[in-house]
């Protein structure tokens, strides 16, 4: 009888140890170390409340293994452990990535909006400028006009130059005289005729013959031409040439007629305008 | 006979407490609602997503070979573990998109930079 009654402590003392000496499951394992891993990474500080469930979890899972660490429920919550722990990581996960792409669309809008400022202040600068060359022009094409006779037609704006003013009869170098005229013309025409092409373009009267006249017209424009380069005009947007007795201004049966058509006309071109030769 | 007595009230409890284990109704229903969700964000197209998934099916179908069987404690702690496996999927698809779209952010920030 005595016996009976002290098998139930050694049967219970038998129980403790084999429990005692049940190796805790590969699940409760593995919860362990991935809350150890959580403790130490970004989930500890990007999601500490769903961490705090997780280590409430591992706790049930420690007490079941206290109890029977073989059992069913032991595994089951250190399965469910370990399962709120990886969840802990990837809300953690989550945040990080939300954060990040939050950034970056703040950084795309900050350099989009850099970028419109800077588009505008390119704008207003391109406008000012075109503002300026325009009155520039203006301001050449006025001063022109006070210096020779100027008109305009289809190839351009017209600066006529009378060929007595600039040359000797059947002579290609220009006259002491023409210096102050030519120099108000370059003083015109460089810098203020962006992007403009000039032609300097020489005629004679009809009388002579046509080859001559021809050649004497072109090394008078020459003439004019590498004057200006020489005042400052750039020698890449002025050409030269000789039309001879073409395009007559007056009539060459008079002599007044024909001292108009001897004459020197500087053309400046339109924007899109070319050149049909260059000296 | 004090001692025959006690034994008996033991199994008598264990009966009664075994037998009223109530089934696991509303955990079945939180567990479905879970793998649906996960179902819903994508899960089965990432394939970390997907495992997790896969095992939350499973431990729902045999959830409820358990409770066919009368075993509504087990039954119980696999539905647990089944929520647990759906809602870290829908987490992981989750975090998963919000990289992609931190990445393509990331990479817009630097086309506009270079731009700049």
């Amino acid at each position: 009888m005595k016996s009976l009654f002290i098998l139930p402590f050694v049967c219970g003392a038998a129980l403790v140890t084999a429990c005692s000496a049940t190796p805790p499951p590969k699940e409760l394992v593995d919860a362990r170390a991935e809350m150890a891993q959580a403790r130490n990474g970004a989930a500890h500080q990007n999601a500490p409340a769903q961490l705090h469930v997780a280590e409430e979890e591992l706790n049930l899972a420690e007490q079941e293994c206290a109890s029977d660490c073989g059992s069913d429920k032991t595994k089951d919550r250190a399965y469910i452990a370990l399962r709120k722990v990886q969840l802990a990581e990837a809300e953690s996960r989550l945040a990080t990535a939300t954060n990040d792409a939050a950034q970056a669309s703040q950084q795309v809008q900050l350099t989009q909006a850099q970028m419109n400022a800077n588009t505008r202040t390119e704008l207003a600068q391109t406008k000012d400028q075109l503002a300026q060359a325009k009155l520039q022009a203006q301001q050449a094409m006025a001063d022109l006009a006070r210096i020779a006779a100027t008109k305009e037609d289809e190839r351009g704006l017209i600066i006529t130059l009378n060929g007595s003013v600039l040359f000797a009869t059947n002579k290609d170098v220009l006259l002491g005289a023409a210096d102050t005229k030519l120099d108000q013309v370059a003083e015109a025409l460089k810098g203020k005729l962006r992007g403009r092409m000039i032609e300097v373009q020489g005629y004679t009267d009809s009388q002579g013959a046509a080859d001559y006249n021809v050649g004497l017209s072109q090394r008078r424009a020459d003439s004019v031409r590498s004057y200006l380069v020489g005042k400052g005009v750039p020698a890449d947007k002025i050409s030269a040439r000789g039309y001879g007795k073409d395009r007559p201004v007056a009539d060459n049966a008079t002599a007044e007629g024909r001292a108009d058509n001897r004459r020197v006309e500087i053309v400046v071109k339109p924007i899109d305008g070319s050149v049909s030769s260059t000296n | 006979m004090m001692t025959k007595w006690m034994s008996v009230g033991g199994i008598a409890l264990c009966a009664v407490g075994c037998a009223s284990y109530p089934a696991p109704t509303a955990r079945m229903a939180q567990s479905m609602s879970s793998v649906s969700v996960a179902q819903e964000q994508g899960a089965a197209a990432n394939p970390q997503a997907n495992d997790y998934l896969t095992r939350a099916n499973e431990e729902l179908a045999n959830a409820k070979k358990l409770v066919d069987d009368g075993n509504n404690e087990r039954a119980d702690y696999m539905l647990m573990r089944a929520d647990a496996d759906a809602k870290l999927a829908i987490e992981i698809a989750k975090a998963q998109k919000a990289d992609v779209a931190a990445q393509s952010a990331q990479a817009q920030a630097k086309t506009l930079q270079q731009a700049h």
